[in-house]
């Protein structure tokens, strides 16, 4: 497997405070990639240590098999990032910018010219050339910042909570927008909305405390759970439960009235997801149960929230 | 460290220097300056050169107007008037004697802003850390020489059409040793700005910490030649050593400051770089 970006016992602190604590991490090339964490578990340091913005204490850091030095750069033009909180300058318009970042990534002025226009287009603000970013809105900011990402096509973007702050058309336009760019590049995201990220990304790390808690593909990470949940239109009956824990292959099931989710276990070795979760879908149209979501395995969400609960594991 | 970055990113900050409203009113007023500052100087050439007609009293009243100025001695002074036309080395100090302003004004700002607003996120990635320092302090140099050389074409465009009399060779070459001496004369600000702005990291902070200093020297600098003067090693913390000493003629009057400069120039870019590698961006 071909590795974007290859992380070994990367550590940096602030001070006596230790954000990551020896983050090892592979992102294999041709995915879109998620990073999820709760607040302060040291996303968007891991995201500036690999970009050399904040050189790390220890570990190794390597972009397509070449390794970066500490606080250095990666090799020129395989690599980009929209970092969270940089801000373009205020006094230059936004065209000029994206053109002398084009030109400093190694492309002819003819180039780095077509490439802006390019760039922009495939964000939809061809206008904003001309303007600085004072004029710009804040998710116009955003969107002008993926398209500086994609400049001269880099192997591998790096998108650190490409959404946040958006409102939810905003939102859907950039996850479009990132999914149309990802067909050139690999992609790295983070986000703190989940099923965003559920529906973006084909693998995923958790990063916990400063270490990676998981890594796995989407299946491993929500798939391996023996368990299908629905939502219900109303509250379970007692028959409801008995047709269900008749099932040969069901295990146990409870109800929440708080999420209004029946969860019900069942054992692989006795069904398949699939025919389990048909199996149980008999029993809901047999006693007219009516239903409006069904979803085999966990969510992210579980499955975040179940890693992030307790401490990592030294080591 | 590629060389083209370097140069991508110094012509990048002239032009964005340039387009700015700070950048645009520094050369507006410095061509004002200039410009009316020649005109006056211009307008004392010919009582200078009744003056001068009549010797001694004139190369009198230039020297000491000169020697309250750049503390040269008296004699060293009117070897300097002799040999010049007086207007011309009176350009010459104030040209020199402007130099600390026009890099206050252009170079305060090479890094500083990059950091405290993280626009250098932008860049690093794109190029590495040495050439985006190294470009940044070429870029504000290169607005400093374009002031200075706006300054010092204004100043003698004036004083040579007022003055009338003009010696071509003579003085075009005298107004060109001028003009390169004030520029070599920039080249330790530029490092130490740079330096002070890879350290702070806050463009205005930047002009408050090097007037500090320098304010901190002055008194440290009293303080020790009242005490004991042979220990007072506090004129070579300043940029510049002695830079009216580069008026003179005397070659080894002026090698100390040229030595001081190169040194001074070298020290400050090495711990400027030093610091710009290490922190964090």
């Amino acid at each position: 497997m071909s590795l974007a970006l290859r992380v070994r016992g990367l550590q940096k602190s602030y001070g006596s405070h230790t954000v990551l604590k020896g983050v090892d991490l592979d992102v294999p090339t041709g995915v879109v990639f998620g990073l999820v964490g709760p607040n302060g578990a040291g996303k968007t340091t891991l995201f500036s240590t690999v970009s050399g913005y904040l050189p790390q204490d220890a570990g190794a850091v390597e972009h397509f098999g070449a390794h970066t030095p500490p606080g250095g750069a990666p090799p020129k033009g395989t690599y980009s990032i929209l970092p969270q909180d940089a801000a373009f300058l205020p006094t230059v318009n936004l065209g000029a910018q994206l053109e002398f970042y084009g030109r400093l990534q190694g492309l002819s002025a003819k180039e780095a010219k077509s490439e802006r226009a390019r760039v922009l287009d495939s964000v939809g603000l061809p206008e904003v050339a001309r303007k600085k970013p004072a004029m710009l809105s804040h998710g116009m900011h955003k969107r002008v910042g993926i398209a500086q990402a994609f400049i001269g096509t880099p192997r591998l973007v790096i998108l650190d909570e490409p959404t946040a702050g958006l409102d939810p058309s905003a939102a859907r336009q950039v996850r479009g927008l990132i999914r149309e760019l990802s067909r050139a590049s690999t992609v790295m995201v983070s986000s703190h909305n989940l099923s965003e990220m559920e529906d973006l990304c084909s693998e995923f790390a958790i990063l916990h405390e400063g270490r990676i808690v998981r890594q796995d593909n989407l299946a491993g990470v929500i798939g391996g759970a023996a368990v299908v949940i629905f939502r219900l239109g109303g509250e379970v009956t007692e028959a409801l439960r008995e047709a269900m824990l008749a099932l040969p292959c069901v295990t146990d099931l409870d109800w929440s009235n708080d999420t209004e989710r029946l969860r019900v276990h069942f054992d692989p070795e006795v069904l398949t997801p699939p025919k389990a979760a048909q199996a149980m879908l008999g029993v809901l149209v047999e006693r007219g149960t009516s239903f409006v979501e069904m979803q085999v395995g966990k969510s992210l969400e579980d499955r975040f929230i179940e890693e992030t609960s307790t401490p990592p594991a030294a080591g | 460290m590629l060389p083209r970055d370097i140069w991508i990113i110094a012509r990048f900050e002239v032009w964005r220097h340039l387009r700015s409203r700070h950048g645009a009113l520094g050369l507006v007023l410095l061509m004002l300056a200039s410009g009316v500052l020649g005109y006056q100087i211009g307008g004392y050439s010919e009582a200078v050169d009744a003056l001068v007609d009549q010797a001694h009293p004139a190369l009198l009243m230039g020297g000491g107007m000169l020697q309250s100025m750049t503390e040269l001695p008296i004699d060293q002074l009117m070897e300097v008037l002799n040999a010049h036309p007086p207007m011309l080395v009176m350009l010459f100090a104030g040209l020199l004697s402007m130099v600390p302003l026009a890099t206050y004004v252009f170079a305060f700002d090479q890094t500083a802003s990059e950091i405290e607003t993280r626009h250098a996120r932008y860049l690093l990635f794109r190029s590495d850390r040495d050439a985006i320092y190294l470009g940044k302090a070429l870029g504000a140099y290169l607005m400093v020489a374009g002031a200075v050389t706006v300054a010092t074409a204004l100043l003698a465009a004036f004083i040579l059409a007022r003055s009338g009399t003009f010696a071509p060779v003579e003085d075009t070459l005298y107004m060109g040793r001028a003009w390169l001496t004030c520029l070599a004369t920039a080249v330790p600000y530029v490092a130490f700005l740079g330096m002070l702005g890879a350290v702070v990291g806050k463009s205005r902070r930047v002009l408050s910490v090097a007037v500090f200093f320098w304010i901190v020297l002055g008194i440290v600098g009293g303080l020790l030649s009242t005490w004991r003067p042979e220990l007072d090693f506090t004129p070579y913390l300043f940029p510049s050593l002695s830079r009216y000493h580069l008026l003179t003629d005397s070659f080894s009057m002026g090698l100390p400051t040229f030595v001081h400069l190169v040194l001074f120039s070298v020290t400050c870019v090495g711990l400027g770089l030093w610091r710009f590698r290490r922190r964090d961006l």
